[in-house]
């Protein structure tokens, strides 16, 4: 009981804080801030949508150019555009699947389409 | 902790302090997480929305390729239903229905949650015979050429052949002007009309003039009547009613846009069509009397139908269907890409009289057909071309034309004919031309114009 009345009456109090808060900051506040940052530099969204746009612009030129080969297309974003092409009477389903490219082209993202075609 | 005894200034801060960051940047988290959240979801919707959207277009390729291969246009008379499931989980529902001369699609394509509705208008990719720059269906006398008629393009034509004729008033060619070649059949003939389609709607539409209704039950209608002269606003005309009904002359000032349902205006009585009036999409105008649509009005892939005739004034242009007995473009009119105009009497006595007239300086882009079944004479069932008219697509008579005017694209004619006083001429061109090289590519024709059944999108509503 001496002690602690002694302990409460002693300036150490704020070590005592400071070590509690050195913990905490060790512990909890560098996780978030790293958690925060690795957060705001995410940018799985916007990769998103650089491969729908790659993708959605292939079809559009195989459906312009009537340009129904197989393909792959090694694009400056460093993925792997596939073009596969299967004909069903008058008709052409196209697939374009967008791989990172090195990854063993596993495909992270597959549209397809399907175009009439008489000729 | 002041109440602990420590003195002021002695007092620690590092914990609030520390203990505050925590709570702010646990609030930054929370908040760049939940942006993150939100991005990633909207980039998904995307992916989602293009997967649901090719699903819809793939699925009107697909039930157009299907109805083309079976050949059966029967099926989309009354309205036919298709369902197609993709390997991607994507889905697509079809409904096929007529539209007029044209078809119908419309496809809801789907992807998860995730939904897209396209409602295109289909027709033929035109049959070999199109190839021909003329088919001159008539064995039993000579393709005359006078003037400064000629034709780029192959020529069908009978034994007879063709040959220049001189004319007063016209200089006479000094060889046959054809720049292609001429082949001759023992029996040629105009491609084989399929009548079904344009048979089918005509008869429809008689039928919803008559009184004869056929509806669903929960079809919203309106019906005004009888008078004397209507004017009919955006007031009337709601976007939930599918059909009105007027006993009256009326005059139609109303802007009307329909991409999923129609709206049929069904008049007993003449109409007008003025300014402001706007119809765009699935909207069909149906009368017993003459239909005049004036200049300044804005018409987009709607049907305009008459008993009598249809007449588009000076300057007036239109993308639309116009069927009736007789139809008149007047100077300076046009009818856009993808038009249709068909003379028919289905459903009307015999002896009514056929005709499709182009004034100077009339365009029409897309389709000028004359269907006949009556015995009526040639003259009688008549497409007029004027100097200086134009027609970019096809021009197809069950009766005779009279080609003064320039053809891009093809004719198929039983015959040709004018009248210089004191004669009659038949088989006679005397200032028409027909260049076949100018047909753009990608030309579609009516369902049953056309000997294949290869359908295609005309059209995106």
């Amino acid at each position: 009981m001496t002690i602690l009345i002694h302990i409460k009456r002693d300036d150490g109090y704020t070590l005592l804080e400071t070590v509690v808060a050195m913990a905490l900051f060790v512990s909890v506040l560098l996780p978030l801030g790293v958690a925060v940052g690795n957060l705001m530099l995410d940018r799985t969204s916007d990769e998103f949508s650089l491969r729908l746009r790659l993708a959605e612009a292939e079809m559009s030129r195989t459906m312009v150019e009537r340009d129904f080969t197989w393909a792959s297309i090694k694009t400056s974003e460093g993925y792997l555009v596939n073009r596969q092409v299967e004909r069903i009477g008058f008709l052409r389903n196209v697939r374009i699947s967008v791989s990172k490219s090195g990854s063993g082209e596993k495909s992270i993202l597959v549209i397809s389409k399907t175009f009439l075609d008489y000729e | 902790m002041f109440s602990r005894g420590i003195s002021p200034g002695q007092e620690g801060f590092a914990l609030p302090s520390v203990l505050l960051m925590i709570t702010l940047l646990s609030l930054v988290a929370i908040s760049v997480l939940g942006l993150q959240l939100i991005l990633r979801r909207v980039a998904l919707m995307e992916i989602g929305k293009v997967k649901a959207e090719y699903a819809a277009e793939s699925g009107i390729a697909k039930s157009l390729a299907e109805v083309g291969a079976a050949n059966d246009i029967l099926r989309v008379l009354s309205g036919l239903n298709l369902h197609f499931d993709s390997e991607d989980e994507s889905r697509s529902d079809v409904e096929l229905q007529p539209w007029g001369v044209y078809i119908r699609a419309r496809s809801e394509g789907g992807f998860h949650q995730f939904r897209t509705s396209l409602t295109a208008l289909t027709a033929c990719n035109p049959s070999s015979e199109f190839d021909n720059a003329l088919i001159f269906a008539n064995a039993t006398h000579q393709l005359v050429f006078t003037g400064s008629a000629g034709i780029l393009g192959n020529v069908l034509t009978g034994q007879p052949g063709a040959t220049v004729g001189n004319l007063s008033n016209y200089n006479t060619p000094i060889q046959i002007p054809i720049k292609g070649t001429l082949r001759r059949d023992q029996r040629p003939d105009l491609v084989p009309f399929d009548t079904l389609l344009l048979a089918s709607q005509v008869r429809s539409y008689q039928d919803l003039l008559s009184g004869k209704i056929k509806m669903g039950g929960d079809a919203h209608i309106l019906s005004l009547g009888s008078g004397i002269d209507f004017l009919v606003d955006h007031r009337i005309i709601t976007d939930s009613l599918d059909y009105l009904f007027i006993r009256g002359n009326v005059t139609i000032d109303a802007k009307i846009a329909r991409s999923e349902r129609p709206l049929f205006v069904v008049v007993n009585g003449d109409i007008l069509l003025k300014e402001p009036f706007t119809a765009s999409g699935l909207v069909a105008i149906l009368g017993s009397g003459a239909l005049t649509i004036q200049e300044e009005v804005k018409i987009d892939e709607a049907i305009l139908y008459s008993w009598k005739s249809v007449e588009l004034k000076e300057g007036a242009t239109v993308s639309a269907q116009l069927i009736a007995p007789s139809i008149l473009l007047k100077s300076g009119s046009r009818a856009q890409y993808p038009s249709a105009l068909i003379s028919t009497i289905v459903g009307l006595p015999d002896s009514t009289r056929q005709s499709i007239f182009l004034s100077d300086g009339a365009q029409v882009e897309g389709f000028v057909g004359l269907y006949s079944t009556g015995l009526s004479a040639q003259t009688d069932r008549l497409i007029t071309v004027r100097p200086g008219a134009n027609v970019t697509g096809a021009i197809f008579s069950g009766g005779a034309v009279t080609l003064d005017g320039t053809v891009q694209g093809c004719v198929m004619t039983r015959d040709f004919y004018f009248y210089e006083p004191p004669t009659k001429y038949f088989g006679w061109l005397r200032s028409g031309t027909i260049d076949r090289t100018r047909l753009p590519s990608g030309y579609l024709v009516p369902y049953g114009f056309s000997t294949t059944k290869e359908l295609d999108v005309l059209d995106w509503l």
